[in-house]
């Protein structure tokens, strides 16, 4: 009864929240980033990386937060001096204004935007960006990058078609690295 | 013809290495294990504040693991088990404490706790009832581990993590056989679904053990002439009064017989883990009759927990976990001889039985002071409510009309509370300090505080440096300290065993390949031994009614106390690492580790516990449709046998290499089939364990007998994904 309640009334992130602790996440995206063959002309000669957060959302404000400071320990993201910035997400529109105003390399998604994916993923299809996800469901939904633990090490994964569409292009040898979603 | 496809087959895999270069940095940081247990927080395990190791689940199925004791002996660092022909037996850098049932390790399945509420023991073995299908991977953490889990945790912590869904989706059927003496069928399943609108996943796996043998061969055993009744004892309930123990193949005592299920739920953030085992199982090597199948243990465990995670802000995150741990367990141990049994021409069952539960509430928050990660404080407590009701007798096996008039036994509860903080500094982006302490408060002992202090340095590329001091501890069970038997006294003013250690070590990574090197000393102090009273303390207890079985020359009664202290020292290394773009995979681990007891102003070294062991594996992956080839090897040196002390010269196990070589892939032709070919082979065809009634040197048998070794074994499994 007392595990009926709690699983009635608890408020959830989702299943799949983050796994991958957020350090290892940053070392990631920095290394990655650098195979991929669009990044330096996206990322011009300062990579800008935003960080989305869920507005009233307690876990997706921690979890961003925790990505930028483990980001700002990153020397170089694809091998460039960067600078990471948290933003509210207020729609996918508004987002899409956003990115084309102000040109991110990378959008990191934390917890918290489960419902939002789609509308995401149609706002910034056909537009040179590294969308990257905190959590394997995401990359399933059309965020081009995502992260998973499995047997206790992370493993990357990448939805290909998306990663076409938003111009991410990683050479064979990254591919074979990671889960692929075609 | 061989060579050639040799030669063709390294060179395809040389080449995929050659291409794979650019992306060694990227792999490098693919191969990070990453740690949950150490902290009780997600890290790299090379920043963990102790050496800690996952054993991955590809690597449990290609090397041929079916119990978390295999995994330790063949995957772990520093780590090796022992097998008693009882369950086995488990230690940590040199140091195993013959006879504790697995009291001094905390297994931990999703982060419950396995070891009972009765005794604190564990098993390792197949009644673990630990589905290696369902497993994730295994954490080990070695090292003193109290600071944030209180007892048990001395040798270290064992965390089976079990599959997400994700990774277990659908359903599963799986038969495995180590031909001719077992089979495993067990059948699992996992789900993601939306529950309430809210992503939820499920997992589950019911299986059922069972063992009959082997049949290992037993050398005679002439226990003399009974000092009750003075003619030649009887070693079974039928034999002839004639003395002679074994002689003969154990044909009846030695089975498992053990159900098990675990079921876990997760959605969001909350987490059910539900998980029973039973487990029956029986040895020959007892001291009482020879093969004799009533004698033998039957346990039962049943495991419940709820968890729940909160993010409150930026700066704080708190969890609950409610939880609920049930064991129980009968034990009889069968004699006819007349120095066990008394009685003239009978034979005894003592039967001992006991059940125990503990209920409890953890609360834990974690503090991000200045919200970056730098200086956060992990604080929680731990309150639990146990109860605990035994009783012992001694009856005529045939009549079950008791002997004595049976101790009470117990039926006591009570109410613990612990409480536990730790605090990470990290001053630079390469260092990261930790300080912990623990105040567990148990109505039965004082206060028992254990610290921990941890540094890991980053001093170059791919290098962390590690320092830390950790104690731990473990409290003497309620058995040990607040039961009694027939033939064992109430223990007097027993104190929790500690153990303190200190330990430095380097890891480095290169690309995919680590190393580990390492050093540690630790002193152990008040270990709990069950002690034999002398004839002046027996005749005492006896008067102070400390016990009702009469006197009877030559007849001891035992009792629990604080005997020893041992200090350990040595050094573990390992390496691990991958060739060919992850075909070829191999590993390493040696440790070489000084354990010496003392007590009562003697110091001896520890038996069974190896001073030089470890493990050296290798595995070929061909690809999806090909077989994959794993070869493991686990070694230990030469060491003293339990209870060699009572001869001379004394005991001692041959040093041994255990191999097991395994092939695994998917069946050809039949979609989700996939199978399992296990080949075990022993060196050795003696055990460290002095078996049979002769425990010292008699006239009639100078020489004691060590435990058989079965040698060599086939398993063959199948697993059917629909």
């Amino acid at each position: 009864m007392l595990a009926a309640a709690v699983f009635t009334l608890t408020s959830l992130a989702g299943a799949g929240s983050v796994q991958v602790p957020f350090s290892v996440q940053a070392d990631l995206i920095a290394k990655v980033a650098s195979f991929d063959r669009n990044f330096a002309a996206r990322a011009g000669a300062r990579a800008l990386v935003l960080v989305m957060q869920m507005p009233n959302d307690a876990e997706s404000a921690a979890a961003a937060l925790e990505l930028k400071n483990a980001l700002s320990r990153v020397d170089l993201v694809g091998d460039r001096p960067h600078e990471e910035q948290i933003v509210a997400y207020s729609s996918s529109v508004a987002l899409a204004e956003m990115i084309k105003a102000r040109k991110p390399a990378i959008i990191y998604f934390g917890p918290g935007f489960g419902k939002e994916l789609t509308a995401i993923r149609n706002s910034v299809s056909n537009v040179s960006l590294l969308t990257v996800g905190a959590t394997p469901e995401y990359v399933e939904s059309g965020i081009v990058l995502g992260f998973d633990l499995v047997s206790g090490r992370p493993k990357l994964l990448i939805n290909l078609s998306q990663a076409r569409k938003q111009q991410v292009d990683f050479p064979a040898s990254v591919l074979r690295l990671m889960k692929v979603y075609p | 013809m061989y060579a050639w496809v040799a030669a063709g087959l390294l060179a395809s895999l040389f080449a995929r290495t050659a291409a794979a270069q650019d992306v060694s940095g990227l792999e490098g940081l693919l191969s990070e294990q990453i740690v949950s247990t150490a902290s009780k927080q997600a890290e790299g395990a090379s920043s963990a504040p102790a050496l800690s190791t996952n054993l991955s689940a590809e690597d449990l199925r290609m090397y041929g693991i079916r119990t978390v004791a295999e995994a330790v002996d063949f995957l772990g660092i520093a780590v090796g088990s022992s097998d008693n022909l009882s369950g086995g037996e488990v230690g940590a850098r040199g140091v195993l404490l013959t006879g504790d049932k697995g009291s001094h390790f905390l297994l931990l399945v999703d982060g419950q706790t396995m070891n009972d509420p009765l005794r604190g023991g564990t098993t390792f073995g197949s009644g673990a009832g630990i589905p290696m299908e369902l497993v994730d991977h295994i954490e080990i953490v070695v090292g003193p581990g109290s600071v944030l889990y209180g007892s048990n945790a001395m040798f270290g912590i064992v965390n089976v993590v079990t599959k997400r869904a994700k990774d277990y989706s659908g359903a599963r059927l799986i038969v495995e056989s180590t031909l001719p003496i077992s089979l495993r069928v067990g059948a699992g399943a996992g789900a993601e679904f939306k529950l309430l609108g809210a992503p939820t996943e499920i997992t589950t796996q019911l299986e059922y053990f069972k063992q009959s043998g082997p049949n290992l061969f037993f050398e005679a055993e002439n226990t003399g002439i009974d000092p009750f009744t003075g003619q030649p004892g009887r070693n079974s309930r039928a034999g002839a009064a004639d003395g002679i123990w074994g002689g003969q193949r154990a044909t009846h005592s030695s089975y498992v017989d053990s159900p098990s299920g675990i079921l876990r739920i997760v959605r969001g953030n909350t987490e059910l883990h539900l998980q029973g085992v039973y487990y029956r199982h029986a040895s020959p090597t007892t001291t009482g009759d020879f093969d004799d199948s009533a004698a033998g243990e039957r346990e039962t465990r049943a495991i419940a927990s709820l968890k729940q995670r909160f993010v409150v802000s930026t700066m704080l995150e708190v969890s609950a976990r409610a939880y609920a741990n049930y064991y129980s367990t009968r034990n009889d141990f069968i004699a006819s001889r007349g120095e066990l049994c008394p009685f003239g021409n009978v034979t005894c069952d003592y039967r001992s039985a006991g059940t125990a539960h503990w209920l409890g509430l953890e609360l834990q928050s974690s503090w991000d002071w200045f919200r970056d990660s730098r200086f956060v404080t992990m604080a929680g407590v731990d309150a639990r409510q146990r109860g605990v009701s035994t009783t012992t007798d001694a009856f005529e096996a045939e009549t079950g009309r008791s002997f004595y008039h049976p101790p009470a036994g117990l039926n006591r509860s009570d109410a613990t509370l612990a409480a536990y903080a730790e605090q990470t500094f990290a001053p630079t982006q390469s260092a990261v300090l930790k300080g912990g302490v623990r105040v567990d408060s148990d109505p039965r002992f004082g206060a028992v505080v254990t610290p921990r202090l941890a540094l890991g340095y980053k001093p170059w590329e791919g290098g962390t440096l590690k320092v830390s001091y950790a104690g731990a501890f473990r409290a003497p069970s309620w058995d040990e300290a607040n039961n009694a038997t027939s033939r064992r006294i109430l223990a007097d003013g027993l104190r929790p065993e500690k153990v303190k250690s200190l330990e430095l070590s380097v890891n480095q990574r290169v690309g995919t390949h680590r190393l580990l090197i390492g050093g540690f000393y630790s002193k152990w102090t008040d270990l709990v031994e069950l002690a034999t009273l002398s004839d002046q303390e027996t005749i005492d207890a006896i008067r102070n009614g400390q016990t009702s079985v009469p006197f009877t020359p030559g007849v001891h009664l035992t009792q629990y106390r604080n005997t020893s202290t041992v200090i350990n020292y040595g050094i573990n290394t390992g390496v691990e690492g991958a060739f060919a773009s992850g075909h070829l995979l191999y590993g390493l681990s040696i440790t070489g580790a000084i354990a010496e007891r003392r007590s009562a102003g003697r110091s001896t070294r520890l038996p069974v516990a190896p001073q030089l062991f470890g493990n050296a594996r290798v595995a070929f992956v061909f690809g999806e449709l090909l077989p994959t080839v794993g070869l493991g090897v686990r070694f230990i040196g030469p060491r003293p046998a339990d209870l060699s002390s009572g001869f001379d010269p004394p005991a001692y196990a041959p040093a041994a290499a255990e191999l097991k070589l395994t092939v695994s892939g998917r069946a050809p032709l039949i979609n989700g089939l996939s199978y399992r070919l296990i080949l075990d082979y022993n060196t050795a065809d003696r055990g460290p364990y002095v078996v049979g009634p002769v425990t010292s040197s008699l006239p009639s048998q100078p020489a004691p007998q060590l435990n058989p070794v079965d040698r060599f074994r086939s398993t063959a499994g199948l697993q059917y994904d629909f």
